[in-house]
């Protein structure tokens, strides 16, 4: 997914903890081979090449994340979308196929968000893990149980352009992503409904039980421009959202 | 010039890639401007060098280094052609014409340089020879490329530069980092901010070796092992610390004003006279220092030119920069040192926070992507991927094209006197300043 993935837990023996590795590294690659658009065999990329031929019919477990994603696209009124260049509505569910005509499957900021969702459910099932600190590329990061040494896991999110510090975050098992504007890189994030990047510098912090309501709070709330905060915490159940200019 | 090798295949050559890269990225002259000396071998002019090629070359002193040349003179047939050999030491002269048999033998360097049938001369022999020759090299007419250090004494340094500014031929010193691809991006990269201002330099080279050679028999032991002799040799400072002084003069722009340290015999008290320990500190006038040290009685440090800037460190020699609030470690790698000290504090993410000042902190980024060639100086007769093919290239060129290149003689002076005067600290105790008379326009303090 063109990122890294980082984490520390406590509790499992070293041979656990090297078992557990294993299991967390099989569950990212089979993401990966289904959703990532930088590996040109995945089931996702293999769509897209074909999409504008018609109704295309993808596996019964990308069906599934397809109509999750569309379930958050209503959530959200649009804003997260992970069709591109498409006039709406862009997809289609109909029985087992889905109509692409006109756009393309894009699940960068999803598929982040999923797979911390299930490496947190990994991580959760694990007797032996205490607690964890699970770092996905910087800006998504989920939580098990405390820091060794405190009664959370305390995170400072800082202005990437400035290095000032914006707010310090305390996890307790929740999750945090981190969305926006990022030096030397513009054009992260598009608008849906527009089809453009998204200007300006900002920067959101969304904090949430479940790693995949984060994700898609922080980038709907970036495309929103910091308008619909109330709306999407409410519908996503985030525990905080914050915007901020930069 | 002997042969026209206008037909022949193209020239494939890193450096010239290197440098057209450089030309072609945006501010490319701007970036080849804080490098001068690249200027007289850009592809360009390597393609009309070819044309008229390739340069007759004389080697004086087929020794191991002189030998090493040669290895690398055979792999550029379309710049350079070794027509002549020169050693008054028979077993080298010989193993050197094993290498190149159709070429002419001397055994008085003299006799080689009336050689009308040369354009270059590559001189390979030991310091205390090297102002002689130079000289009469240059007013034989032949262009000249001397190994590292320019000459033993101040004085001859003082000779060998006049007699280069009132001549037209061109003179090289193997300084081999010049041309060495990772310190010329890395000098750009410190000329356009990558670790800010540059507040200090600490270079050393520590070896665990005797330096010595063996001796046939023992009335060749001064000869041989001339490195160990004062009437032939400056030591470390010379042989070592040359390549390192001038990396930091070109560095800063700027040429330290004076030099204290200590130098001893501290192992090898094997009749050597010159220092197998030293320590030094450079003085530039603004304050900031050169922390010099080289040692051959134990590596565990190794070689390295670390170049301390506000924001950063570059390590030359390994081709990697440090950042000091580096933004590419975030979250966890912390986050670990935290747990491992039993510190319980936030996690910094997208952004640099606090962080311990725990040297295991430092993450390396290299300076040219896809090079972690590193060069351990251990080596007493060169490494590969380290320049010296390059700058030897470059010098065969300049025979073919007249052209100097811009700093290399001034840089070599420059560094040989700051090694000179740190030689003359060590044997004086004193802080020694850079003397009077020494001085060219080019040093600036
Ligand atoms: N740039 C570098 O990294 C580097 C590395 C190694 C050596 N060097 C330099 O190369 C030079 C030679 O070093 P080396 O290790 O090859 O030494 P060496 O002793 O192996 O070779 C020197 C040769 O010069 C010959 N010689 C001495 N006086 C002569 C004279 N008057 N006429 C003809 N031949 C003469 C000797 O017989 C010997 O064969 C030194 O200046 C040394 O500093 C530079």
């Amino acid at each position: 997914m063109g990122t890294k993935l980082e984490f520390i837990m406590t509790g499992p023996s070293e041979e656990e903890s090297e078992r557990i590795w294993a299991k967390l590294l099989s569950e990212a690659q089979a993401l990966e081979s289904l959703l990532s658009r930088f590996d040109g065999s995945s089931e996702v990329s293999a769509l897209n090449s074909i999409s504008q031929a018609g109704e295309v019919f993808p596996s019964h477990e990308l069906l599934e994340i397809i109509a999750d994603a569309e379930e958050y696209r209503m959530l959200t009124s649009g804003l997260f979308d992970v069709t591109l260049g498409t006039s709406k509505p862009s997809i289609v569910l109909s029985g087992r196929g889905v109509d692409l005509r006109g756009g393309s499957l894009d699940f960068g900021g999803y598929a982040k968000g999923l797979l911390c969702r299930r490496a947190k459910a990994l991580l959760s099932g694990e007797p032996a893990v205490e607690s964890a600190y699970l770092d996905f590329g910087g800006s998504s990061i989920s939580t098990i149980g405390t820091h060794p040494f405190g009664d959370c896991w305390k995170v400072s999110v800082c202005d990437p352009f400035s290095g000032r510090m914006l707010k310090e975050v305390e996890l307790r098992a929740s999750s945090l992503s981190v969305s926006g504007s990022q030096p030397h890189y513009e054009g992260h994030i598009k608008d849906p409904r527009t089809g453009r990047f998204i200007e300006g510098r900002c920067l959101v912090i969304c904090e949430a039980l479940d790693p995949l309501d984060a994700e898609v709070g922080s980038t709907a709330a970036v495309v929103s421009g910091g308008e619909k905060l109330e709306f999407l915490q409410k519908n996503l159940h985030l525990s905080q959202v914050s915007f901020f200019n930069l | 010039m002997t042969q026209n090798t206008k037909d022949t295949p193209e020239v494939d050559l890193s450096l010239r890639r290197f440098i057209k890269g450089l030309g072609a990225a945006a501010g490319g002259a701007v970036l080849l401007s804080q490098t001068p000396w690249l200027t007289s071998c850009t592809p360009e002019k390597l393609s009309e060098a070819v044309s008229e090629g390739p340069a007759r070359i004389g080697i004086i002193g087929t020794g191991s280094r002189g030998q090493y040349h040669i290895h690398n003179l055979l792999r550029m047939p379309l710049v350079g052609k070794i027509v002549a050999l020169c050693d008054d030491y028979a077993p080298n002269l010989e193993a050197a014409s094993a290498l190149v048999p159709s070429a002419r033998k001397y055994s008085d360097y003299r006799k080689l340089l009336e050689d009308k049938e040369l354009d270059g001369v590559i001189i390979a022999t030991p310091l205390g020879s090297h102002a002689r020759i130079t000289l009469d090299c240059l007013s034989a007419g032949k262009h000249c490329f001397c190994e590292k250090a320019m000459a033993l004494t101040m004085e001859e340094c003082k000779q060998v530069y006049s007699a280069y500014k009132a001549s037209d031929r061109v003179l090289f010193y193997c300084m081999q980092r010049m041309y060495d691809p990772k310190y010329v991006k890395a000098f750009q990269m410190i000329k356009t901010g990558l670790i800010g201002d540059v507040v200090g330099m600490r270079c050393h080279w520590f070896r665990n070796a005797d330096w010595r050679r063996p001796v046939p028999s023992p009335e060749l032991e001064r000869r041989i092992n001339w490195r160990l002799y004062r009437e032939s040799s400056a030591g470390l400072m010379t042989e070592l610390g040359s390549h390192q002084i001038e990396v930091c003069t070109i560095v800063t722009g700027l040429v330290p004003e004076s030099v204290a340290g200590f130098g001893g015999i501290v192992y090898w008290k094997d009749g050597r006279e010159v220092y197998d320990s030293v320590s030094l500190t450079y003085r530039f006038a603004d304050g900031r220092n050169i922390a010099y040290e080289s040692l051959i009685s134990n590596k565990f440090n190794g070689m390295e030119e670390q170049i301390l800037g506000k924001d950063g460190t570059v390590d030359l020699s390994k081709g990697v920069y440090y950042l000091e609030d580096d933004r590419s470690v975030y979250g966890v790698r912390r986050l670990l040192d935290q747990v491992k000290e039993g510190v319980f504090a936030s996690v910094p993410t997208a952004g640099p926070s606090w962080r311990p000042e725990l040297m295991g902190d430092h993450v390396p980024h290299y300076i040219l992507a896809n090079s972690t060639a590193k060069v351990s100086g251990e080596s007493m007769i060169g490494a590969d991927n380290d320049g010296s093919f390059e700058i030897l290239e470059a010098f065969c060129q300049s025979c073919i094209t007249g052209e100097k290149a811009a700093n290399v003689v001034e840089e070599a002076y420059c560094a040989t006197i700051l090694c000179l005067m740190g030689n003359e600290a060590m044997d004086t105790g004193s802080v020694v300043k850079m003397p009077e008379d020494c001085k060219i326009p080019y040093m600036k303090f």
